[in-house]
């Protein structure tokens, strides 16, 4: 009985699973075909729209913002702007101001939608560059409100929209407001390569500059690493943050800096903490040692050569790295290539003729 | 005796009512999950949820390849190809017999090279090392004893300048896109340590420069029911497992790990057949046992395309190996079995490994041999037999069926009438046939297990559809 029983229920299930599959299939034809149809058709009409400066029109206006209460409406809107900013800049460029105005209007209603649906209007905002032209009192509490949220996503495209307003009190706000609540701290890369595609950069770093020691270490490290890529112009505050930070996270993101960016002044911290072997310190006198690739002087030759015999395989690595970088003479460096020290033999051995190749390719 | 016999049947009826619905119902719900995932995934694209640009960590893929002359020389073109922009490209070329290693030093322009390697975990010693610094990444090729492909792969990690590393096999192609998607994982979830990738069979596709130009099931009626098999539990079961962080598998086809993790737990165990697995396991192990946060994901979108036999004979050698490799990590951990120390690793995908997977053609031997028995002292209801098999049957073809299809409209392609025809025959006689046959084959896999244990086979090669 049980067995029928069972036999019955499954029966039933696999017809379930049959009209699911059937009703997947024909949504999905529908989609392919009626509803692409329709995305397209609108599209033209939103375009039609656009360069006749919608905003003149107000009740083309209020129908244009009801339709774009459903997601995918909004999409085919973002596309169709897509296509004028690509084929008519000067008239795109005549018209979002107003549009994004506009636009404004959408966000009561989407707080109200799924996370995945603000995100997608924080999206539009960005890539049009929308926040610029709206009113920061309605639009910023809704990207910061996104910026709370614990999906990537939504704090990734809220992140994008504030960085494309060009605010940098803003931008402020949004990393103090996630310095402070570290479990929604994204990964560094993402921080720090998407703070780089902030336009005002140097009127952004003397702001982040002077807020620094306010930051958590981790974000002090982000920031310090997003202005090593951005900019050559801090090397005195740079110098500053090395010689009096205590945390060694923070002292390996200055030495980069100065191992990107020459000056000379860096010079006695990076050979002093290139040869002090510490214990959990190594990370610092490895950063140090690969920095000192850019900084050629009888000390520095010294210091490399003596790391070379280092008892951690990485500081020995980035020795003999440096030295082949360089351009050091061979006879140089003959006490290490014909002396008894294997290891350091190989390893310099090696990276000359690493450095050598990649010169050769041009790399 | 009669009464004895109608007790043991019984007993047998209600342990494999239990079984079945047990099955049944695991099945159902990872369909439904995988469904319900894919479906979230396709949404995320279409409303821009997604990172804005490629966020590069940097990467080592490690390719380790035996007699692999045929294939290893488009699989390295192809990796020259992901857009991608911060990774290297390491061959262990674990002592062929072939010419895999001078075909990459012909067509690469390869050097050799004297480079120091720091060994972390124990190898076999390697014999050369060639570099080529012409390349868009770096390309290093190691030659070295024989020692297994586990070996390798720790060859491999040694030599390894990233912290993070890919695994994947020589026969096997990557998508474009498939190093940015399965890196994904690791900027959203700063714990998680490992990530598998998607497998698919090759075998029917037609790739170039890292593009699908085009995709239709395998022509091979071995390789199409493989490929219907693979999507079924890829991207049901998996998909499933990850949301409760049990994933017990990645596949030595593809998976990303976290370098120094890996070395922590002694990298791959060369005394297994099951390396892939094996390790993924120690994993779990290790951060529980270290109360470690920790996550293994899957990235169902990061692809890769691998080569599966055609023929029944090679698919049957690799079925062996597989079973072996399962039975030797299952019996090596057999510690987590129903472990709540071991969280829903112990409690729950231990056992369904051990259940379906491991046990199961015992199992489902054992059902046919009752049947036979019944036949002969008469106790059979044929008629109902015939009519729950059937309805066994059309559940599993149907299941299969969703998980193919539920991947092939969110990547928002079409099916032909022709194709939806070959996927619904080739999945009647996946479910009819040829689970019952690999079943007898995994059975016997034991057989000389002590003489083959750690037995590869000849495995025949050939080269993919490229343009």
């Amino acid at each position: 009985m049980i067995a029928q029983l069972v036999i019955v229920f499954y029966f039933i299930v696999c017809v379930g699973i049959i009209m699911f599959n059937c009703f997947t299939e024909v949504i999905s034809r529908y989609r392919s075909c009626v509803l692409k149809r329709r995305e397209q058709r609108y599209c033209e009409e939103y375009r039609e729209l656009f360069l006749e400066n919608i905003t003149e029109n107000k009740k083309q206006e209020k129908r244009l913002v009801k339709e774009l209460h459903s997601t995918s409406r909004l999409l085919t809107f973002s596309e169709a702007l897509y296509k004028v900013e690509n084929s008519m800049p000067e008239q795109f460029q005549q018209g979002i101001a107003s549009v994004s105005r506009l636009m404004e209007e959408l966000i009561p209603v989407y707080k109200r939608k799924s996370d995945m649906e603000k995100a997608c209007l924080a999206y539009v905002f960005a890539i049009f560059h929308m926040t610029k032209f709206q009113a920061k009192e309605i639009v910023f509490p809704f990207l910061f409100d996104l910026l709370g949220n614990k999906s990537l996503y939504c704090r990734e495209n809220a992140l994008r929209a504030l960085y494309s307003s060009e605010d940098i009190h803003a931008v402020m706000q949004a990393l103090t407001f996630l310095d402070a609540n570290e479990q929604l701290l994204p990964h560094e890369k993402i921080l720090t390569d998407g703070l780089l595609s902030f336009d005002k950069k140097e009127e952004l770093i003397p702001l982040l500059w002077k807020k620094l020691s306010e930051f958590h270490p981790r974000m002090q490290v982000n920031l310090l690493d997003y202005i090593r890529y951005a900019s050559s112009n801090w090397k005195d505050e740079m110098l500053s943050m090395l010689e009096t930070s205590q945390d060694m996270e923070i002292q390996i993101a200055c030495v980069r800096y100065f191992g990107r960016y020459q000056d000379e002044r860096s010079v006695s911290f990076l050979l002093h903490h290139a040869e002090e072997e510490k214990e959990g310190f190594w990370e610092l006198q490895n950063a140090c040692i690969s920095a000192l690739a850019v900084y050629p002087g009888p000390q520095t030759l010294e210091i490399l050569k003596k790391e070379t015999s280092s008892k951690n395989w990485y500081v020995r690595h980035n020795a003999a790295k440096s030295l082949a970088v360089l351009n050091t003479d061979r006879e140089a460096l003959a006490d290490i290539l014909q002396g008894n020290d294997r290891y350091a033999k190989e390893m310099l051995e090696y990276q000359l003729d690493a450095v050598k190749a990649q010169r050769r390719e041009g790399l | 005796m009669t009464d004895a016999f109608r007790f043991f049947l019984e007993c047998i009826n209600l342990f494999f009512i239990i079984y079945l619905i047990g099955y049944s119902s695991f099945l159902f719900l990872s369909v439904v999950a995988g469904a319900i995932e894919l479906y979230r995934s396709y949404r995320l694209e279409q409303l821009h949820n997604k990172l804005w640009q490629s966020y590069y960590i940097p990467v080592s893929i490690l390719v380790p390849a035996y007699n692999e002359e045929v294939t290893v020389k488009d699989t390295v073109t192809s990796l020259l190809n992901l857009d991608y922009k911060l990774y290297e490209i390491i061959v262990i070329d674990d002592g062929s017999k072939d010419k895999t290693s001078q075909v990459l030093i012909d067509a690469f322009h390869m050097e050799r090279v004297e480079r120091p390697i720091r060994h972390l975990i124990q190898c076999q010693p390697e014999e050369e090392i060639y570099e080529c610094p012409n390349q868009k990444v770096p390309i290093t090729l190691i030659r070295k004893k024989n020692g297994g492909k586990a070996d390798s792969l720790n060859a491999g990690i040694n030599a390894a300048r990233y912290p993070w590393f890919i695994c994947m096999d020589a026969d096997s192609i990557l998508q474009h896109d498939s190093l940015e998607k399965i890196v994904r994982p690791v900027l959203e979830d700063e714990n998680v340590i490992a990530v598998g990738g998607s497998v698919r069979p090759a075998n029917g596709v037609v790739i170039k420069k890292g593009h699908v130009i085009k995709y239709r099931l395998p022509r091979n009626i071995i390789a199409r029911m493989q490929s219907l098999e693979y999507d079924r539990s890829f991207l049901a079961a998996r998909i499933l497992l990850d949301k409760i962080n049990a994933n017990m598998i990645i596949s030595g086809a593809f998976g990303l790990f976290e370098k120094k993790t890996v070395i922590a737990v002694g990298g791959y165990d060369s005394s297994t057949m099951g390396e892939d697995m094996e390790l993924v396991v120690r994993l779990h192990e290790f951060s529980r046992m270290n109360r470690k946060p920790y996550k293994i994901d899957f990235a169902q979108d990061a692809i890769c395309w691998s080569q599966t036999p055609e023929k029944l004979s090679e698919l049957c050698k690799q079925r062996k190996r597989w079973q072996r490799g399962l039975f030797q990590c299952m019996w090596g951990h057999r510690k987590m079995l129903a472990n709540p120390r071991y969280g829903a690793v112990g409690l729950l995908s231990y056992l369904y490994f051990l259940l379906y997977e491991l046990l199961s053609p015992f199992i489902e031997l054992l059902g046919v041999l009752t049947m036979v028995l019944s036949v002969r002292m008469d106790m059979l209801n044929v008629k109902f037999m015939l009519v729950f098999l059937a309805c066994y049957a059309l559940y599993g073809i149907l299941l299969t069926l969703t998980a193919y299809f539920s991947r092939i409209y969110t990547i928002d392609q079409r099916l032909s009438f022709r194709e939806l025809i070959r996927a619904i025959t080739a999945c009647f006689f996946e479910t009819t046939f040829l689970r019952f046959y690999l079943a007898f084959v995994r059975v016997t896999a034991f057989v000389g297990y002590k003489k083959n244990k750690l037995s590869w086979g000849k495995l025949e090669r050939k080269k993919m559809n490229r343009i």
